[in-house]
């Protein structure tokens, strides 16, 4: 009994290793990404009477507030669009520094101005910027440090708009391009001085391997820009980071062959940027099918076995279950209803009868340009044991067209034009799922496509939030709906919680704006126009007498 | 009758309702600078041209906002968008096309030339993306594109391999570590230097008591550009010649 005991208590510890506490240090919350904090003073029980701490206006308010805050020693560290970073008293709200990045006006690609976040290690804070640099903070005072460029974005198309990823003692950074004619990349630097230690390019170059998945010279312009943030994996050494669509995103006939490595998920050795292994989840993607989304970490038993896994949801409507020790595919299944562009995937990833967009004919394809799901992210529960990842039921109107690369413009290689699914008006659904077997355990349906990231908590509680300006709190065991706050703006970035001075705080940015809210705009044009802008940080807490 | 009907509003609204563009501009900031079509402010995008400046007959911006332009990735929007918001659009777009091409906050890109071979092959060279860093255009910007960090060397003939910097100096860093620098700015404040140890430069910012900077290094432009053979370098100075 007593062994039972320990057992229990020491799988229950296991499982708050990977589950924030205090801070919120990392932009997935800690190297796992699972975006679950194992504080529990807000809960079920008493979550009811959660009320505003205090409102942080940031100024900054083309497309919206879409960054995750990262929090250390209660100091909170939020960039916004235009790549201003604050770090901001967690009790308070108050500002302790600003930062404004000199963006040249006109210093910004095609992607428009959106930032996701800061990373904070070693006495720093490390932002990318619209102008495609990389740029160090002091984390006390704000003072620049270092910055340095790491393309022309004239030249690439591109920016950097995700949170860097710190491994070890380096900063790895995307680049947001794969629109462009471009050939995407991650850049490591060393954090202390900036200097680049290897420049990992999604596509092989000639004679090295994998480039024979490309026709010509598509490889040169054929996209992938990893355009999000991936996950470091210490144990491993390894970094894990979904990569962009292959473009011409929709005209896919001048680049014949699988197309590697776009549209899959890599493993990148942290010492030299080499590929581990690889798995593609989308060959030869004509449909803008990026793999960009979080690869979240989780261990847990499959038929008896422990393994080392990978959950990722890919823009097509399918998640993938990876062994990320090898990349082993271990499931395959389908998070949204409408899934048009194939017959659907086998179990083992085989894509069923391909339904690409033709030249010169128009196709409704689902999921659209933006995906089942968008780039926010899902979170997981080591108390209730499941995932759970927003879905949009959208689809796209797409028509591809012949397209000649010209090195960093845009490289679309056809047009999509938003639609309602057939039969039926677009919706949304957060889903919990058994990551494992990938079986659906409840659902939780909206209008309006959910384009904020999921939070789960240990007081089993669902935070995320919604285009008409709702910030929300579900039972993350039955789905429930337990508490809501109109925030003033519809919420598009990343809500998270800490804890300072024995409160504990649930804070999300608030703020509409972005490529893929254009999208909900497009469909719902009347509703829409009641969707207002904004950029703010709304802090929540229990009242003082009830914590 | 309907495009009468919004032509004649549009002419009106454009004229004296600023309430109206303002809306306008809230809708083309949402539905056409996405940025994968137009740029902020009429300025270019991606997929679209340059709106700003370019005094287009009203009649031609309310055909093409309310029915698209056939043969592009121009969407007509009167499907899409309720009547008043592609009324304030089409009075918002008036307004930029009658208004100075200056707005475009995105530099407008050199047009599609057809370059001379020789030219076009320096060209390629020196902004050759498969180098990765090490490449001409991380440290020197040539017709608008490329990091700008060198001196300017438009016109350049002579030797690529042999150009002696004499800007360089070395941060001997209270640390003890000392690389090979470009000064930027020196104040009481701050030292600001491009650090040049290896590609890509990186600008960092120290406070005066953490460096001091010596004049001279051993930093050559013939380790910067290592990765080129001779015969490129060569191949390069017909383009450099032809941006005098």
């Amino acid at each position: 009994m007593k062994a039972l005991c320990l057992v229990l208590v020491s799988t229950a510890l296991f499982a708050q290793q990977h589950a924030t506490k205090d801070d919120w240090p990392l932009y997935g919350g800690t190297d796992f990404s699972w975006r679950y904090s194992a504080l529990d003073q807000i809960n079920t029980g008493n979550v009811k009477k959660l009320v505003p701490a205090w409102v942080f206006q940031t100024g900054d308010y083309e497309m919206g507030l879409q960054a995750t805050p990262i929090v250390v020693d209660g100091i909170i560290y939020l960039s916004t669009s235009h790549n201003w970073v604050y770090a901001i008293e967690g009790t308070t709200g108050k500002p302790l520094w600003i930062y404004k990045y000199p963006n040249n006006p006109a210093g910004r690609s095609g992607y428009g101005a959106q930032n996701r976040g800061v990373a904070v290690a070693q006495g720093l804070v490390i932002l990318g910027t619209l102008d495609n640099s990389v740029v160090a903070l002091d984390q006390k005072t704000g003072r620049e440090v270092w910055r340095v460029n790491v393309e022309d974005y004239r030249q690439c198309g591109c920016n950097i708009s995700a949170a860097p990823l710190i491994a070890g003692d380096k900063v790895v950074v995307e680049s947001t391009g794969d629109d462009s004619a471009h050939r995407g990349y991650l850049n490591a630097f060393d954090i202390k001085t900036g200097r680049l230690r290897w420049r990992f390019f999604v596509i092989p170059g000639p004679g090295e391997k994998g480039s024979e998945t490309w026709a010509g010279e598509s490889w040169k312009y054929g996209g992938g820009a990893p355009w999000m943030t991936g996950t470091y994996d210490p144990a491993l050494n390894l970094i894990y980071w979904g990569t962009g669509n292959a473009s011409s995103d929709l005209n896919g006939r001048g680049r014949q062959g699988d197309n590697l490595y776009t549209a899959s998920v890599v493993a990148v050795d942290a010492d030299s940027g080499k590929v581990k292994w690889h798995y593609q989840e989308i060959p030869h993607d004509s449909w803008d099918y990026d793999s960009a989304y979080e690869p979240m970490l989780i261990d847990l038993p499959v038929s008896g076995v422990q393994r080392k896994l990978i959950v990722h949801a890919n823009k097509s409507g399918f998640a993938f279950v990876l062994d990320r020790t090898n990349g082993q595919l271990l499931r395959a299944f389908p998070y949204v209803k409408h899934i048009t562009w194939s017959a659907g995937m086998t179990e083992d990833g085989k894509i069923i009868n391909r339904n690409e967009p033709d030249v010169g004919k128009t196709k409704l394809i689902c999921p659209g340009s933006g995906g089942g799901r968008s780039w926010n992210h899902a979170t997981y529960s080591p108390r209730t044991g499941f995932y759970y990842s927003p879905a949009v039921e959208w689809c796209s109107e797409e028509t591809a067209f012949e397209q000649e690369a010209d090195e960093g413009k845009g490289f679309i290689g056809g047009m999509w034009r938003g639609k309602h699914p057939p039969g039926e008006d677009s919706f949304s659904h957060i889903d919990a799922y058994d990551p494992v077997k990938g079986i659906k355990k409840w659902t939780y349906k909206t209008k309006y496509a959910l384009l904020a990231s999921l939070l789960t908590t240990a007081g089993d509680l669902l935070f995320t939030g919604d285009p008409e300006g709702y910030f929300f709190a579900l039972d993350a065991r039955t789905g429930d709906k337990l508490w809501s706050f109109q925030t003033g703006s519809g919420l598009r970035g990343s809500p998270v919680t800490f804890r300072a001075n024995g409160r504990q705080y649930v804070v999300t940015p608030s703020g509409w704006g972005s490529l893929a809210a254009g999208g909900v705009s497009g469909l719902f044009p009347q509703d829409a126009r009641l969707f207002r802008g904004g950029s703010a940080l709304f802090a929540f807490a229990l009242p003082e007498d009830v914590k | 009758m309907r495009l009468g009907l919004l032509l004649l509003t549009a002419l009106a609204l454009s004229a004296q309702d600023d309430a109206e563009a303002a809306r306008g501009a809230a809708v083309y900031t949402r539905s056409c600078a996405t940025g994968y079509c137009h740029g902020p402010g009429g300025s270019a995008g991606n997929n679209a041209p340059r709106l700003a400046g370019r005094n287009l007959p009203l009649a031609q911006i309310v055909k093409a906002t309310s029915d698209g332009v056939p043969g592009t990735p121009m969407p007509g929007w009167k499907s899409s968008l309720p009547e008043p918001e592609l009324k304030a659009v089409i009075a918002y777009v008036a307004r930029l096309s009658a208004g100075p091409a200056t707005v475009a906050v995105v530099p407008p890109r050199p047009p599609r030339t057809t370059r001379p071979p020789e030219v076009q092959r320096g060209r390629d060279l020196f902004f050759d993306a498969t180098r990765g860093a090490q490449r001409c255009g991380s440290c020197h910007q040539v017709d608008n594109w490329g990091t700008q960090i060198g001196p300017d060397v438009k016109g350049f003939s002579g030797d690529i391999r042999g150009v002696v910097s004499k800007n360089a100096s070395t941060a001997k860093m209270k640390t003890g570590e000392a690389f090979p620098v470009l000064l930027v700015a020196k104040n009481a404040e701050m030292v600001r230097v491009y650090d040049m140890s290896s590609l890509l430069p990186v600008l960092r910012s120290m406070l005066p008591n953490e460096v001091d900077i010596v004049s001279g290094s051993a930093w050559t432009h013939a380790s910067a550009i290592a990765n080129y053979k001779d015969e490129e370098l060569a191949a390069i100075l017909p383009f450099l010649k032809s941006t005098k």
